[in-house]
C-alpha cells in the first residue's frame, strides 16, 4: 500500500516535469512562429524523461548505499561517477529504442547521442543524490530530536522514582528517628547523617539537564545513601566496593546505579534477620565499562523482565535510548541467594580541561 | 514499684531513642532489648516484662508475627512503634491502640508512658489485651490460610502451612518437606520456629522442626532421647535441649 502510492508518486512528478518540458518546447515553437505540433512534443518529451524516471530507484538507492559524508567518502563519490556514466549510456540506448517505438528514430550516431545526453545525465543523477542526501539528514535529525524527548522523559520518570524511593516514608522517617537517637549521644555523626540526607534530597530535587555523569559522582551519591543505610542497619550492612581507579572518570547515566543499590538493601538485606553484603564493582574491559551490584539477601531475579520492577525497567530503557545495542542489562539471582545486575556500556571517558 | 520494660526494634539507633528517653522516667527499668523478632518471643517468655516498645516493620518476623507467636491474651502491656504504615495506622486507630510514630518527640513518648502507667495500673489492662488480640486476628490471615513462598528449581511455590510436614535448617535456609518433596526458604530456623508455634509447629532438634499433626509415634531410645516418627514413615531424632518438649507430649 505504501509502495503502491510512493511508485505513484514518483511517477506523478517524472510526469510534471515531462509536461514541464514539453510546454516550454511548444512555448518556443509558438514564439518563433513555426508549426506547433503538440502530440509529437509530448511524446519526444516522455521519451526524453521516461529512461530517467525507470532508472531513478537505482540512482536513490546509490545514494543510500553510499552517502557522500563520514570516512571514506572519496571512494564512494568514484562508485557514483561511474555509475552516472554507466546509468547515462543506458538511458541513452532506451531514449533511442523509444524514439524508434514511437516512429521517431533519432538522426546521428550513438556516440553523438551518449555525448549529448551526458548533461541531462549529470543533472538528473547529482540532483537525485542530493535531494536523497537532503531526505536522510532531514529523517536523521527527526529521529534524534525523538530521541532526545524519549530521553528527557526517562530521566525525568527516574528522578521521580528515584526521589518517590527517597522520600519513601518508611526511609525518610526512620532516618530523621534515626538521627534524633544520634544527638545526644553523638553530636557529630547526626551532623554527617543528617549532611547525607540534605545531599541526596538535593540531587534528587535539582532538575540537572546533563543525561551522563563521571562515575565518581555518582559514587559519591551512592555512599552518602548507603552511609544513612549503615548507621540504621548497623553491623547487618557491610559493603564491599570493587572499583578500579581507571573507571572513575568514566560517564554513566545519571542515578544509574542509585535505585540498584536502593534495591540491593531495602528488598534483600533489610528483609533479613543476619543483614548481608552489598557488593559494588566496576571495572573496564577494552573500552567496555562493566558495573555489578549485587546482594546476598532473601531476594531472587524474577523469572522474567514482567517482573522485574520500575526501577529496573526504567534504568534498563535509559541504557537502550543512551547505548542503543552497545549496552547489555542482565539480572541473575547469586548462587549462593541473592541478586545481582550487571551493567555493560560503552567506556566514554569526560572530557578533561 | 517499676514497670519492667523491653525495647524491640531491628535498628540499633532506633533501640537507642528509647533506652535515651526512658532514662529520664526512673521508674521504668530495662530489662531487655532485641534486634529483631525470635529474641523479642524468647525475652518476652524469660523476662515477662510489663510493657514491650514494639516495631512493626522488621525481618522475617514481624511486630504482630511477634504478638502472634507469644499470643496475643498471654501479652504485657504493648506499644507499637512504626516510621510509616497507613495501614496498622488505621487499625490502631480504630481499636484505640496506643502506638509511637517516628520520629516521635520527648512530650508525645512521656504521654504514651503515662497511659502505659494507668493501663499497668488499673484493670484495663485485659480489654487491651483483647483489642491486641483482635488486630492480630485481622492483620494477619488465620493460621489455617497462610502460607509461605518457598523455591523449588528456579519455580516459586506457595506452600500451606498444612501441607508441610517438618522442616530441616541448613544455615541460612529452611528446607521444607512436604509430601516426600522439599523445597527452600531462605530464613534461619529459629524464626521459622517462631513463626509457626502458633499453627502446631514445634523444635524437636536444632536443626529440625515438625508438624505436630504429622506425628504418628515417639519412641523412647535406648541411648536417650526420642525418636518422632511422621506418618509418612520420616524419622527423625529429638535432641537434648528439646527433649523436655517432646516428653509433654507422652
Amino acid at each position: 500500500m505504501r509502495r503502491a502510492r510512493t511508485v505513484l508518486v514518483h511517477a506523478s512528478l517524472w510526469l510534471a516535469l515531462s509536461l514541464i518540458t514539453a510546454s516550454q518546447g511548444i512555448l518556443t515553437y509558438l514564439a518563433t512562429g513555426g508549426e506547433v505540433l503538440v502530440v509529437t512534443v509530448l511524446l519526444l518529451n516522455l521519451a526524453l524523461w521516461f529512461p530517467w524516471a525507470a532508472l531513478s530507484p537505482v540512482i536513490l538507492a546509490a545514494a543510500r548505499r553510499w552517502p557522500l559524508h563520514g570516512p571514506g567518502w572519496p571512494r564512494r563519490l568514484a562508485a557514483h561517477v561511474s555509475l552516472n556514466l554507466a546509468l547515462a549510456i543506458v538511458a541513452a540506448l532506451l531514449y533511442r529504442l523509444l524514439r524508434v517505438a514511437i516512429g521517431m528514430p533519432p538522426r546521428g550516431n550513438y556516440a553523438l547521442m551518449i555525448a549529448s545526453g551526458l548533461n541531462t545525465s549529470l543533472l538528473v543523477y547529482w540532483g537525485l543524490v542530493v535531494i536523497a542526501h537532503a531526505t536522510a539528514y532531514y529523517r536523521r535529525s527527526q529521529e534524534r530530536q525523538r530521541l532526545t524527548v524519549e530521553l528527557d522523559r526517562q530521566l525525568a520518570q527516574t528522578r521521580l522514582e528515584a526521589l518517590r524511593a527517597q522520600i519513601q516514608p518508611h526511609f525518610l522517617f526512620n532516618t530523621l528517628h534515626a538521627i534524633a537517637s544520634r544527638i545526644r549521644s553523638d553530636p557529630r555523626g547526626a551532623e554527617d547523617m543528617l549532611g547525607s540526607l540534605g545531599e541526596l534530597l538535593r540531587t534528587h530535587l535539582q532538575g540537572s539537564v546533563a543525561h551522563e555523569v563521571p562515575l565518581r559522582q555518582e559514587l559519591d551519591l551512592v555512599d552518602r545513601y548507603v552511609a544513612i543505610q549503615q548507621v540504621r542497619f548497623d553491623d547487618r550492612l557491610s559493603v564491599e566496593r570493587r572499583i578500579d581507579p581507571a573507571t572513575l572518570d568514566v560517564r554513566v547515566p545519571v542515578l544509574l546505579l542509585q535505585p540498584l543499590v536502593e534495591n540491593a538493601i531495602e528488598h534483600g538485606i533489610a528483609q533479613r534477620l543476619s543483614g548481608g553484603t552489598l557488593g559494588i564493582a566496576a571495572d573496564l574491559r577494552g573500552d567496555e565499562l562493566h558495573l555489578r551490584v549485587r546482594d546476598d539477601g532473601q531476594g531472587t531475579a524474577p523469572l522474567d523482565e514482567s517482573q522485574w520492577h520500575v526501577g529496573l525497567t526504567n534504568t534498563r530503557d535509559r541504557l537502550r535510548a543512551l547505548y542503543g545495542e552497545a549496552q547489555t542489562l542482565r539480572v541473575a539471582s547469586a548462587a549462593m541467594g541473592g541478586f545481582e545486575v550487571s551493567i555493560t556500556m560503552p567506556a566514554k571517558r569526560v572530557v578533561s580541561g | 514499684m517499676s514497670i519492667r520494660a523491653l525495647i524491640v526494634d531491628d535498628e540499633a539507633p532506633a533501640r537507642e531513642r528509647l533506652s535515651t528517653l526512658l532514662a529520664d522516667h526512673p521508674d521504668v527499668e530495662i530489662v531487655g532489648q532485641c534486634g529483631n523478632g525470635p529474641d523479642a518471643v524468647d525475652a518476652i517468655a524469660e523476662q515477662t516484662p510489663d510493657l514491650v516498645f514494639l516495631d512493626v516493620q522488621m525481618p522475617e518476623m514481624s511486630g504482630f508475627e511477634v504478638v502472634d507467636a507469644v499470643g496475643a491474651r498471654a501479652l504485657p502491656a504493648l506499644v507499637f512503634v512504626t516510621a510509616y504504615d497507613e495501614f496498622a495506622l488505621r487499625a490502631f486507630e480504630a481499636r484505640a491502640l496506643d502506638y509511637l510514630l517516628k520520629p516521635f518527640t520527648a512530650a508525645r513518648f512521656a504521654d504514651t508512658l503515662d497511659r502505659a502507667r494507668r493501663v499497668l495500673a488499673g484493670d484495663a489492662a485485659r480489654e487491651t489485651r483483647e483489642r491486641v488480640a483482635d488486630l492480630i486476628d485481622q492483620l494477619l490471615p488465620p493460621l489455617t490460610q497462610r502460607r509461605l513462598a518457598a523455591r523449588d528449581r528456579g519455580r516459586v511455590v506457595f506452600l500451606r502451612l498444612q501441607e508441610i510436614d517438618w522442616i530441616e535448617g541448613a544455615g541460612n535456609y529452611v528446607r521444607l518437606h512436604a509430601s516426600g518433596r522439599a523445597f527452600e526458604l531462605r530464613a534461619t530456623l529459629r524464626a521459622t520456629a517462631a513463626r509457626l508455634h502458633a499453627a502446631g509447629f514445634r523444635r524437636i532438634h536444632h536443626s529440625t522442626i515438625v508438624n505436630m499433626e504429622r506425628i504418628r509415634s515417639v519412641e523412647r531410645m535406648a541411648r536417650g532421647g526420642f525418636v518422632v516418627r511422621l506418618e509418612d514413615g520420616t524419622a527423625l531424632e529429638t535432641s537434648r535441649s528439646y527433649e523436655e518438649s517432646v516428653a509433654r507430649l507422652l
